[in-house]
């Protein structure tokens, strides 16, 4: 571990009293010409702290006892933990630029402090199979163009993104997760092997002091975290009201862009980024290359996600070329499949099989089936 | 002076003959009765004082003593109550000079000195009847069950005073006709032409009943899981006489079937899913029994699969596999068969919603995969098709013909039964369902294309290896509803469409 200032000390003292309260933070050390000074003078019995409110003081007292801070930073070492604040080398160049940036940045895994591109892929947690398959797409052709892309590691769309970005080949990505709660806490537990996975491949961060919990009135604080670590916040599926919502409006608040993909009108999940568009609130892409496109410094083509295979739909079976056909538009259940094909039903079932083994159709919960549009293009001759 | 009635007494479904002997001796008046009777059976002595006096007899003022033969067999019940009667009026001499008393009676006695229908009446006339017995005296509203045996002469009983008469010979008691079987129900409430849309589960129905495989129903709220349920009695093959009369033996020991004849229709049970398994399997002192055994020859229907408690789902294991179960307990063990189609249904998620279109699921994928966690892989293997009902939509319920009527469907069932039962002939068995390692291998080996579809179903769909037979049973039973004798490519490629839960990882 690196040598740790007195000044780092004094931040880490300060910082774990007034815990995520960056604007009380920043009133404090205001006051005094470093934070070292700060920390000698309320040893001194400065009356600037008596001010403060019981919690934070208390919290000023408890790591003021001889041996706190050796031991916090002890734990920290322990766990791995990393910090960073504004003005290290590794604090987020993008996040620096923040009236309210956090004052600790604690962190797991290696930052990349100035990415030439960042987006912040957000959403729904119960998002549509269309939503994950779209972020995880998106996620992976901007990762595989260099972009570091940005997540909440929550349920869902997040956790579509992450996934996205480390099949990414390439090394040059790393994705990084921002969290709602302390760096050493993973949150939600099913997420544990993705969270290994990207405190291997990129890092997890969060202003929140270790061993935190995901508290709710967390995550939208968090979330401007989210949107200041990118150049761009990308909206995948989101409802009307929603904590993607908050996010957006913290990026335009800092002014960054907002881009959103728009989805099926009616859908309860693709009320969020529909209403964004019709509202002119965010840009329409349709495509990884659109959001590429906002951002003229890299040029690298955004590749496929998946070679596509091409089949022709004159090539098989005319069962299955039928099937194809009606899946074209979109997914259908098994009955609707038999009532529009009247064809009995065994043999429907065994072509269904085998368009499943082919890897041209794929089963989705509720009996529905759908063209697997990663795997194959169809095309009629 | 000493009488002797004959009648009988019930243990599980099988019996034991009972004689009822009265001793009346001078003495100051006493009424006994040893024989390890219970306490409903040593009640009954009120009852019989006051029938007797209110049928308008003497009740003897004498040291009466009844014994119930033979004395180490335990005695429950009101049953006892017209034969003790008989036995202490015959007794008393008050029947007439050597009275006949030919017949088996049961019954219980009103204090008025009528005759009232008890539970258990047909198991007990089957048995005795096997025993020799062919003349029965039983309450009337059990003449209709008692009278489906046929052979039997039944006498029914509306009172003790009637009884009497006849045994006096001053009016005598028609016998009952026994009613000639006519052929199972093929009528039911729900039929399957009433289901609109689900043709995908209406096949698998049928192919579950044809080869006598449980079937698991994973739909969202809505989707019909309940009705198809509901009408797959009604494609079972049609009762033979000796099922029904199983059937009804059953029912008969928990008095279901007082006032009523032979029950001509497969069994639909439902049991709650707050059941315990004393309800389910059997249980009580008497050993009694339980859902299952009711549901033989039928259906069981358990709606809410996980939410059953783990240690009910554990105990229909080994009755799924054996077909009978025996239920032990300290004053009573019996043998009950339970032979039937499990037909369970669950939610695809805590709320329902997973995989709607319609409605948004609010669950996590923990909570998901907690849900179904809780139907433990062995109960899970007993079921062979797994099959997801998609919701229907507006336009399927507003529009849509239900499709084939049950009566056709059962038709085919009943071809494709037939055909196992010639194969198996010498085999023991009788369904495909009931195949074990040795006779899959020996009836339904793919061949080397089947052999490299099944392979891709490992990779592809993430079939476990426990799916693998059940998919080489269904498939033998498709290719027998289509009346083939070769299983097809096809056939396993349908087969394994009814493998739902196995796949269910891959869209994690």
């Amino acid at each position: 571990m690196r040598k740790i200032t007195d000044e780092e000390k004094a931040r880490l003292w300060l910082n774990y009293a007034v815990e995520y309260n960056v604007r009380l933070f920043n009133r404090i050390a205001a006051r005094f010409d470093s934070l070292a000074c700060a920390k000698e003078a309320y040893e001194t019995g400065d009356g600037t702290f008596s001010e403060l409110s019981g919690r934070v003081s208390g919290r000023l007292s408890e790591a003021s006892k001889p041996g706190f801070l050796e031991r916090f930073l002890d734990r920290l070492e322990q766990k791995q933990i990393d910090f960073t604040y504004p003005g290290e080398k590794n604090y987020p160049v993008l996040l620096a630029q923040l009236s309210d940036a956090p004052s600790v940045l604690y962190y797991k895994g290696a930052l990349e402090p100035d990415p030439d591109v960042s987006i912040a892929v957000v959403g729904s947690r119960h998002p549509t199979t269309y939503g994950t398959d779209t972020a995880r797409r998106f996620a992976f052709s901007l990762a595989e163009a260099g972009v570091l892309i940005v997540s909440g590691m929550a349920e869902g769309i997040d956790a579509a993104a992450a996934r996205g970005a480390l099949e990414s080949a390439t090394n040059r990505c790393r994705t990084v997760a921002v969290l709602g709660c302390g760096v050493d806490v993973i949150y939600p537990a099913s997420n544990a092997k993705l969270y290994r996975e990207i405190v291997e491949r990129g890092a997890v961060v969060s202003e929140f002091l270790p061993g935190s919990r995901a508290d709710r009135f967390h995550f939208p604080i968090r979330n401007r975290v989210m949107s200041g670590m990118a150049h761009g916040t990308l909206v995948v599926e989101a409802a009307q009201r929603s904590g993607t919502s908050i996010t957006a409006g913290w990026a335009h608040d800092q002014g960054r862009d907002v881009f959103a993909v728009p989805g099926r009108i009616g859908d309860a999940m693709s009320a969020g980024p529909n209403g964004m568009l019709a509202r002119g609130e965010a840009k329409a892409v349709l495509s990884p290359e659109d959001v590429l496109g906002e951002y003229s410094c890299l040029h690298a083509p955004a590749e496929a996600y998946l070679e596509a295979e091409v089949v022709s739909l004159s090539t098989l079976p005319e069962t299955q070329r039928d099937v194809c056909r009606l899946l074209k538009h979109g997914e259908l259940s098994f009955d609707e499949l038999c009532e529009a094909l009247d064809i009995p039903i065994g043999p429907l079932n065994a072509c269904l099989t085998e368009l499943q083994f082919s890897g041209i159709v794929q089963a989705l919960p509720g009996r529905l089936y759908a063209i697997d549009t990663d795997r194959v293009v169809l095309k009629e001759n | 002076m000493l009488s002797r009635v004959k009648s009988h007494g019930l243990s599980g479904i099988g019996g034991f003959g009972v004689q009822v002997e009265t001793d009346i001796a001078n003495g100051l008046p006493a009424f006994e009765i040893v024989g390890l009777p219970d306490a409903a059976v040593r009640e009954s002595r009120e009852r019989v004082r006051a029938a007797i006096k209110n049928a308008g007899y003497i009740f003897p003022a004498a040291r009466i003593t009844v014994n119930l033969a033979p004395a180490d067999m335990r005695k429950e019940g009101a049953v006892y109550d017209l034969p003790v009667a008989l036995s202490i009026l015959g007794a008393s001499g008050q029947l007439g000079v050597d009275p006949k008393l030919d017949f088996v009676a049961f019954g219980e006695l009103g204090l008025d000195g009528s005759v009232r229908a008890i539970a258990g009446v047909l198991p007990m006339v089957i048995d005795a009847f096997s025993g020799g017995e062919t003349v029965f005296a039983v309450p009337e509203g059990n003449a209709g069950e008692a009278a489906c045996v046929e052979g039997v002469s039944v006498l029914p009983v509306d009172s003790l005073a009637g009884i009497c008469a006849h045994i006096r010979g001053e009016r005598r008691i028609v016998p009952r006709p026994t009613e000639p079987w006519q052929g199972g129900e093929t009528r039911y409430a729900t039929d399957f032409c009433e289901i609109k849309g689900q043709q995908g589960a209406k096949r698998a129905a049928e192919i579950a009943v044809a080869g006598g495989h449980n079937i698991l129903l994973i739909g969202t709220p809505g989707a019909g899981k309940t009705m198809l349920a509901r009408a797959i009695p009604s494609i079972l093959p049609r009762l033979t006489y000796e099922e029904a009369l199983e059937i009804t033996k059953i029912h008969s020991i928990t008095g279901a079937t007082k006032g009523t004849g032979m029950i001509r229709e497969r069994p639909f049970r439902a049991p709650h899913h707050g059941a315990s398994s004393a309800a389910l399997v059997g249980g009580g002192t008497r050993a009694m029994p339980g859902e299952i055994s009711l549901a033989h020859y039928g259906v069981l229907f358990l709606d809410e699969l996980p939410e059953f408690r783990h240690n009910v789902l554990e105990a229909l294991r080994q009755p799924l596999e054996d077909g009978f179960i025996t239920v032990s307990r300290a004053a009573a063990s019996a043998t009950y068969p339970a032979e039937f189609v499990l037909v369970a249904a669950m939610n695809p998620c805590p709320c329902g919603n997973y995989g709607s279109r319609i409605h948004e699921c609010r669950c996590t994928r923990t909570q998901i995969e907690r849900y179904r966690g809780r139907i433990s892989g062995p109960l899970l293997d007993r079921i062979d098709i797994q099959i997801e009902m998609p919701e229907v939509g507006f336009a399927e319920l507003s529009e849509k013909s239900g499709g084939e009527a049950s009566a056709a469907i059962r038709e085919r069932v009943e071809k494709a039964r037939a055909i196992q039962r010639r194969r198996f002939s010498n085999d023991g068995i009788l369904l495909n369902a009931q195949m074990n390692t040795k006779l899959i291998k020996q009836y339904c080996s793919p061949d080397k294309d089947a052999e490299k579809l099944l392979r891709r179903a490992y990779a592809e769909l993430k079939l476990s290896a426990r799916a693998y037979q059940r998919i080489l049973k269904v498939a033998r039973t498709i290719a027998d509803v289509e009346g083939e004798e070769q299983i097809s490519l096809s056939h396993y490629a349908e087969a394994i469409q009814y493998r739902s839960l196995d796949r269910s990882g891959k869209d994690a």
